[in-house]
């Protein structure tokens, strides 16, 4: 039996206060899962343990059966980590962002050359592939830190807000990127405010809360078990603080 | 009935930029008070103030003599107050990106942008007014009260400054477009205080008879202390007339130059705010294989494409050019360790700069944290770039330095290495192990890289300047680097 693209076990994190408590989590290949949460749930903190930038206080994350801590380089060679934020250098134009990107993930220059060429192309930024970042729109930007997310093609995407600051036709062909990967075996982490986004692309839902996942399931499950709510009505369901849910109640 | 909520006033946006410009300053950042802070400087100011009048007092100086030593201070504070309203009349106007939001809300734009020079001038201004009102405090009580004066003439000033400096900006925007516009603006800011400085060492450039005749040069003579270029000064110490024409000037110019501003932004200022700058490569990159070689090839882009970087570094120069006029003057013995100095300061300063940019700046350190590269190989990388950036710019002039005088040579260049090795650490001692995010959102590292960086500049130049003259004091500054860089590692 093949190993779960993502595997988190007992993941805790702590900074003044706990962030993570105990996530246990699969995500399989070939699988879109959104991660759900109210700001400050744990979602970023989770989505950084998994690519290596912070490390967990307790519990073990393996991507494709590597574990991220005994060996970060090769769990990092598999995935590709999308902030919220898009980190990207001013100075420098997509093309030789992406020049960049495929220099850290190792991929043959021809190869990289050709991709990143289709990949502008695609997100319509082929135009400015020579323009500086930093005169960028955020939709620009991001489409940008998209390209390179998807540049050598990682088994394994984490992807924190990706469609932010997108327009409808560009945020159509992420989407429509992202099937194509997973349709290739690849599995994406999404975590997302849009709840109909989450509904439409995600095959699995998990809702996270204070750091502890409160619900985990496809959309027809998560509606047998609340009676047929729709995803918002469960949401703020598990997610109000206790004053809140009273009101609604 | 609820009552109507009164728009933003001027004082209500004034006091908006003073919290956002004083934020911006390094004693917020440090988690100073602001009352607290200015409670101990005046203290402070002002027993070095009664000190210093009573000294003035004890001179018995004639009317001329206050005269010329009033208008070379203002000229000195003009300088300067110059220099930082142009810089900030770029970034409040152009930079900061805000200013089309806030006239989005619904008060007038002249309101907002009276605020913004008014914020201007109170920031060129509030150190003088401390500085010289404290002098202005002690010489009224101990020798006039006229010397109260010098409070509304340096708030004319400032005023001066604020508007002279916001619509040139405006007008050079208009005329040579936004980055040309920048860069003049910078250079001449640093041109600015660049020269203010250098004045300011008048004791080190000039000769004791050359000295005097400036001095001479720079008072009034009989009935010429009534011509306009002493107004200033007399109206400092208090003359009734020139004190109200100073004021009303600075007060009618900057309001004409509000009023000029609002129409140029009224006709579409907001539009080149808002314009897409686009600045492009020169050359398409050539996609290559190996991880040394991108991370290099990144890094020396970033830093080349950073020119505001080496600008910086090579003005520290200005600094050491009235101690080389000096040294110059003063014969051949003293000006080749001067001389040799010199390089190793700036390479100092270059490599420091390019690294703690390289280091704590990085947009986007989680990226590369991300990737499949051992960080140790991501930071020697950039070691590796910053090193050969400064060394590509500070060994030419060390070259042409040790061909000129041989005997310098190796001790420039050992000064240089241990420079370089100093500047990395003070970089590498920016970052903090297992935190490898949000390095560009912790001003407080910056800001001790920025304190320590000039230290161990100077330490190491003073270690070349001992050598080359053979004296063991050498070893001393030596020890002095060495505890920095310790102090640099282990902070």
């Amino acid at each position: 039996m093949s190993a779960p693209a993502l595997s988190l076990r007992g993941v805790s994190k702590r900074f003044d206060r706990p962030a993570v408590t105990g996530l246990d989590l699969t995500v399989e290949p070939g699988e879109i899962f959104a991660l759900l949460g109210p700001n400050g749930a744990g979602k970023t903190t989770t989505l950084r343990m998994v690519a290596g930038l912070l490390r967990q206080d307790a519990g073990t994350i393996e991507v494709f059966g590597t574990d991220v801590v005994a060996d970060p380089v090769a769990a990092k060679r598999m995935l590709a980590w999308l902030p919220d934020e898009p980190l990207l250098y001013d100075r420098l134009t997509p093309l030789e962002f992406l020049e960049f990107v495929a220099g850290l993930w190792a991929i043959p220059p021809r190869e990289a050359e050709r991709r990143a060429e289709a990949l502008l192309r695609r997100l319509g930024l082929w135009v400015h592939r020579d323009e500086r970042c930093e005169g960028f729109s955020r939709g620009m930007r991001q489409k940008t830190v998209v390209a390179a997310a998807l540049l050598h093609e990682p088994r394994l995407l984490i992807l924190d807000e990706p469609l932010t600051g997108l327009d409808a036709a560009a945020s159509r062909d992420v989407k429509d990127m992202l099937a194509e990967r997973v349709a290739e075996g690849a599995a994406v982490v999404v975590t997302t405010h849009i709840l109909e986004v989450a509904e439409r692309i995600a095959d699995r839902i998990g809702i996270i809360a204070a750091g502890r996942l409160l619900e985990l399931g496809t959309f027809a499950e998560l509606r047998a078990r609340h009676g047929g709510a729709t995803l918002e009505e469960i949401f703020l369901g598990l997610t109000a603080p206790p004053s809140a849910a009273g009101v609604a109640a | 009935m609820t009552q109507a909520a009164p728009s933003a006033s001027l004082g209500f946006l004034l006091r908006h930029e003073l919290r956002l410009a004083w934020r911006r300053g390094g004693l917020a950042r440090l988690g100073v008070s602001f009352p607290l802070a200015v409670l101990l400087l005046l203290v402070f100011l002002h027993l070095v103030a009664f000190g210093l009048a009573e000294s003035v007092r004890l001179m018995h100086w004639t009317g001329a003599d206050y005269i010329a030593a009033i208008t070379v201070g203002l000229i000195y504070a003009f300088g300067l107050m110059l220099m930082q309203a142009l810089r900030q009349s770029l970034d409040v106007l152009y930079e900061g990106r805000d200013l089309a939001w806030l006239a989005s809300a619904p008060l007038p734009l002249r309101t907002i942008l009276r605020a913004r020079m008014a914020a201007i001038a109170l920031n060129a201004g509030w150190l003088w007014l401390v500085l010289a009102g404290t002098m202005a405090d002690a010489l009224a009580v101990l020798v006039t009260p006229a010397a109260l004066g010098i409070y509304p003439v340096i708030a004319a000033l400032a005023l001066f400054a604020a508007a002279f400096s916001i619509s040139s900006i405006v007008l050079l925007r208009d005329l040579v477009g936004l980055r040309t516009m920048r860069t003049i603006v910078m250079v001449f800011s640093m041109l600015a205080g660049g020269s203010v400085f250098v004045g300011s060492q008048v004791r080190s450039v000039l000769s004791a008879p050359e000295r005097a005749a400036l001095w001479r040069a720079l008072h009034p003579h009989g009935a010429g202390i009534f011509a306009l270029p002493w107004w200033p000064a007399r109206a400092a110490m208090g003359s009734a007339v020139p004190l109200f024409a100073f004021v009303a000037a600075s007060v009618i110019v900057a309001g004409l130059a509000g009023a000029w501003v609002e129409r140029r932004f009224a006709r579409g200022g907001f539009d080149n705010i808002a314009r897409r700058v686009v600045r492009r490569a020169t050359s398409a990159p050539a996609f290559r294989t190996g991880t040394w070689r991108v991370l290099l090839t990144k890094e020396w882009r970033l830093v080349w494409r950073t020119p505001g970087l080496i600008g910086r570094a090579v003005y520290q120069g200005v600094y050491l050019l009235p101690v080389t006029i000096a040294a110059w003057r003063s014969g051949s013995a003293i000006i080749a360790p001067v001389m040799a100095a010199t390089p190793v300061f700036i390479g100092s300063e270059l490599a420091r700069l390019f690294m703690v940019t390289a280091m704590a700046g990085d947009q986007a350190t989680a990226l590369a944290a991300s990737a499949p590269v051992a960080l140790r190989r991501v930071r020697a990388a950039k070691f590796l770039a910053t090193a050969g950036g400064a060394a590509t710019l500070a060994l030419p002039m060390a070259i042409a330095i040790g061909a000129w005088w041989p005997a310098t040579l190796l001790p420039m260049l050992a000064g240089m290495m241990v420079a370089f090795a100093g500047a990395l650490l003070i970089g590498e001692a920016s970052v903090i192990p297992d935190r490898v995010i949000d390095l560009g959102n912790r001003p407080g590292e910056m800001f001790r890289g920025a304190v320590l960086g000039p230290v161990a500049g100077i330490a190491w130049a003073l270690t070349t300047w001992f050598t080359v003259q053979g004296k063991p004091l050498g070893f001393v500054t030596a020890a002095a680097a060495v505890l920095v860089s310790v102090i640099a590692i282990l902070r």
